[in-house]
């Protein structure tokens, strides 16, 4: 369980994010959603200690603060938006970075047990035919497919997803999603993601953490905290309006 | 008055009015510096600076040192110069200075114009004749350079003795230096840090070096250069010299890596010439030619 | 397109490619020993070598005067200039990774103006330190370079603790100026010295031999395998500094550690040669350009041309205008800046 507790963090000494308190299960895929501006990617960023914050992270009973790099990247695994990636890297070369915080020492190499969980983490993403080829040569979805087995491969307890698929098709983002939510209930794992489109966390995830100007407005299933007063306040829009519009069209 | 009186006083006072007139134009007169540049030569000469150590040699030597108001920082060791006179950095003069201490004339030196700057420009604007004395390639440039510079300021008997007496010992040495048929091949160095520096034909230095009977191995180059090291080896003279007033020069000379094989290092045949008389050309490379001489042939010009 | 990318797989994966690149070196080592003010055969020179390192007697017509150019002052200075080429193009080729910008050279961390600096303070006050004579200007160079490089790192590290880039680059740059402007108003004061200022500055490999060498070969050697241990992490932050935190590498540190590694290699080159530019800002370039970014491929090719550039332009700038020497610095310039066009023009078509 990854319990996050009192937690505020910010830029420049100012808080973006205020006294946040929520709980993570395994098994369970969460999605913290918010207008722009109220500080998702904020809090995510320090769940992940990529940011100082005030307040406590405890994963399974230890608190992250007391973890070094190495140990974190054992436990919490990041995705983000990849864009722009040049590096004459292969696919395969690319997914076995995520065994960096197991290797011991500047010239190890990999053992047969982290190339065996390098492969896996490439056929769970059915990338397998692919393991070869330049990360340059590939399409978006795909690239970001590889960077999801890596986070695969570093075998962590918790995936962080800071809008990794903003700028992909929708094919992309739901495959993305689905793989996650098959690993974290597979592997009784934690996923946490920062998602904008309302639709796929509706269908996603297990839990919500809804977040307007740095502070919790709701936690709990998506029942629970979607209701049409909440999401008018927060989003200033009739969310639920607007989506049972848009279904009708589709019908 | 009658008229013819009235006549004469007209002419009189014409008379007198024209070689007033021709009086004030004739307070200067038009010359060639050594340069080759036109200049006004005040009719005297009282007050003089001057910007390089050579000239405040030869000026020193003609017994003008209580002319000068200013010199440059490194005249400050020349004989007779008193030690209250304002150094001047003369790479970046400032002409305000220079104006507000009046000298009839400034001696300049071909050391002090960089390029086509003229740094005297502004200060010859304000009225102040300045001649250039360049630097001299040869000794008989030397000579007329003291000629030149005697001529100016109306020492000219005390110049031709100066250019007399030098000619006489030159030519003494020249004598002795003439009879030698195996010639020593020198090496003379003028400075060594980050690169060699030394000199080839069309310097006065060159022309020392021959005078005195022995031959410069960079004597096909002209003027001033920076050889590398492995020319010097490969030609590897039977002596070296040096100026530089670095201490303990000869035997960081002697230690450097790879001139062990040279004959010179060999022979242990470096020796050190004093500096100044060596880079000024001036009256004094007397000093430094004799030094030169019972270097190279310390019998055979024994007893210079 | 394809087809260039899979040849340049090949190159970049092919042992051949790393003989070739050996016997390169190789190639333009016994060019520059071989050529100078006088030409010497490759032959005489391995004589030369055997006789000095073996003591096998030396073929006929070699005299001692040839064995002391060649030996004493030849081989010396392009070992000296391979050295000292290597250690930019690495140092360069670090800098340009961890600093994510392909402009950055590591003169702009001040290596290259604290050490001018300590340099021009000694060649000014004229001080030198008993029992190293010679060797102080090096020590002065290195001693200062280092320390600048270590205060720009510090204060980066204050002013901004996650240490970005931009902190750094801009940290460099204030240091470098103010430095620079130091130098520039004692060298006004103390005017006749400006020529070897300005001298040291653009750079020389004569008159330095052996002892350089010695000193020059642990710092080098240091310095390059220190940074070959590193070459995964380069790797990791190429992909951004968030990627390479979450993966497990603690990018200050790392940054640091290499930071420190290229000023180590700077700073000695610095001292040995004076400021020589262009190969530490070029080389990486053309290296990644040619055989791709992966640093455990960069960085070893990156000595290779760095060395054998350095070697091929010491040898114009003391043949050109024999029997004067022209500074290499000024012939770094002159002879990369085409070539570099040259590559980057083709490669683009």
């Amino acid at each position: 369980m990854l319990e996050i507790k009192n937690l505020s963090c910010g830029y420049d000494k100012v808080d973006v994010v205020r006294d946040i308190t929520f709980e993570a299960k395994r098994g369970e895929l969460i999605c913290i959603v918010g207008p722009n501006g109220c500080g998702k990617s904020t809090l995510l960023k320090a769940i992940g200690k990529l940011i100082e914050y005030k307040g406590h992270i405890i994963l399974d009973s230890t608190n992250i603060e007391n973890l070094n790099r190495k140990e974190l990247a054992k436990n919490i695994a990041l995705m983000t938006q990849t864009n722009n990636i040049y590096f004459p890297y292969t696919v395969y070369e690319t997914v076995s970075l995520g065994r960096y915080a197991y290797l011991k020492g500047s010239l190890s190499s990999l053992s047969k047990e982290d190339v065996d969980i390098v492969i896996e983490a490439i056929k769970s993403v059915d990338l397998i035919e692919l393991k070869d080829k330049l990360i340059s040569e590939l399409s978006g979805g795909q690239l970001q497919r590889v960077f999801l087995a890596r986070a695969f491969a570093q075998n962590p307890q918790v995936i962080l997803l800071d809008e990794p698929t903003n700028h992909l098709d929708l094919k992309c983002q739901v495959e993305i999603l689905e793989y996650l939510s098959l690993w974290a209930k597979k592997n009784n794992k934690i996923v946490i993601g920062v998602l904008h489109d309302l639709n796929l966390v509706n269908l996603f995830s297990e839990k919500i953490v809804m977040l307007s100007q740095g502070e919790v407005i709701g936690k709990g299933t998506p029942e629970e905290v979607f209701l049409e007063d909440n999401l008018k306040k927060v989003y200033n829009i009739n969310v639920r309006g607007f989506m049972l519009k848009a279904l009708k069209k589709w019908q | 008055m009658k008229l013819k009186n009235k006549f004469l006083l007209l002419i009189l006072v014409v008379t007198l009015i024209m070689t007033m007139l021709v009086g004030c134009t004739e307070k200067t007169t038009e010359m060639t510096d050594r340069a080759g540049n036109q200049f006004n030569l005040p009719k005297k000469v009282n007050t003089i600076i001057s910007t390089a150590p050579a000239n405040t040699e030869i000026l020193s030597e003609l017994g003008l040192v209580d002319k000068l108001v200013a010199i440059d920082k490194y005249s400050a060791n020349v004989k007779g110069v008193s030690t209250d006179l304002p150094k001047i950095d003369f790479k970046n003069p400032d002409a305000e200075t220079l104006v507000g201490l009046n000298p009839d004339i400034i001696i300049a030196s071909g050391h002090n114009k960089t390029g086509n700057e003229d740094p005297f420009a502004v200060v010859k604007e304000a009225g102040i004749e300045v001649v250039y004395i360049p630097s001299s390639s040869s000794i008989e440039g030397i000579y007329e350079d003291i000629n030149f510079i005697a001529k100016i300021t109306g020492t000219e008997k005390k110049g031709t003795e100066m250019v007399d007496n030098m000619e006489k010992e030159i030519t003494s040495i020249k004598e002795i230096g003439d009879t030698i048929t195996d010639k020593k091949s020198v090496y003379f160095e003028i400075g060594s840090t980050s690169s060699l520096y030394s000199f080839g034909n069309s310097t006065f230095l060159n022309e020392m070096i021959e005078l005195i009977g022995a031959k410069n191995i960079l004597a096909n180059e002209t003027s001033w250069i920076s050889p590398s090291e492995e020319i010097i080896v490969k030609a590897n003279p039977d002596v070296i010299l040096t100026n530089e007033p670095t201490e303990n020069i000869a035997e960081a000379i002697k230690t450097r890596d790879g001139w062990k094989a040279v004959t010179a290092v060999k022979e242990n045949n470096i020796f050190v010439i004093d500096k100044d008389s060596s880079s000024r050309p001036s009256q004094n490379i007397l000093k430094s030619l004799k030094e030169m001489a019972k270097a190279v042939y310390p019998e055979i010009y024994a007893s210079i | 397109m394809h087809q260039y990318k899979k040849s340049l797989r090949t190159i970049q994966n092919n042992k051949r490619a790393i003989i070739l690149l050996i016997s390169l070196m190789f190639l333009i080592l016994c060019i520059g020993a071989s050529t100078g003010s006088s030409n010497t055969s490759i032959k005489d020179i391995l004589s030369i070598i055997g006789y000095k390192i073996f003591a096998i007697p030396l073929a006929k017509g070699i005299n001692n005067n040839d064995v002391a150019i060649i030996w004493n002052l030849r081989l010396p200075r392009v070992l000296l200039a391979f050295i000292v080429g290597g250690s930019l193009a690495v140092s360069g080729a670090v800098v340009q990774s961890v600093l994510k910008n392909p402009l950055a050279s590591p003169y702009t961390l001040g290596v290259s103006s604290g050490a001018s600096l300590g340099v021009g303070l000694l060649i000014v006050s004229g001080f030198s330190i008993p029992f190293i004579g010679k060797l102080t200007m090096p020590l002065v160079g290195f001693l200062c370079g280092i320390t600048t490089v270590f205060a720009i790192v510090k204060f980066s590290s204050i002013v901004d603790k996650g240490m970005s880039n931009t902190t750094i680059i801009l940290s460099g740059m204030v240091f470098s100026l103010f430095f620079n402007a130091i130098l520039t108003t004692i060298a006004a004061l103390y005017s006749e010295d400006i020529k070897s200022i300005a001298l040291w500055q653009m750079g020389s490999f004569s008159m330095k031999g052996w002892s350089y060498v010695k000193i020059g070969l642990p710092f080098f050697a240091i310095g390059t395998i220190g940074v070959m241990l590193y070459c995964k992490e380069m790797d990791i932050l190429s992909f951004g500094e968030e990627q390479a935190k979450s993966v497990g590498v603690d990018t200050s540190i790392i940054k640091r550690k290499l930071l420190i590694l290229s000023a180590v290699l700077t700073g000695s080159a610095v001292a040995i040669s004076g400021t020589i530019g262009f190969v530490d800002l070029i080389v990486p370039h053309l290296v990644r350009r040619i055989f791709g970014a992966k640093h455990k491929n960069v960085i070893p090719i990156c000595i290779i041309f760095g060395g054998c550039f350095m070697v091929f332009t010491d040898l114009v700038a003391r043949t050109i205008v024999v029997p004067s020497e022209l500074p290499v610095g000024a012939i770094t310039a002159l002879i990369g800046a085409p070539f570099f066009a040259y590559i980057y023009l083709k490669k683009s078509k």
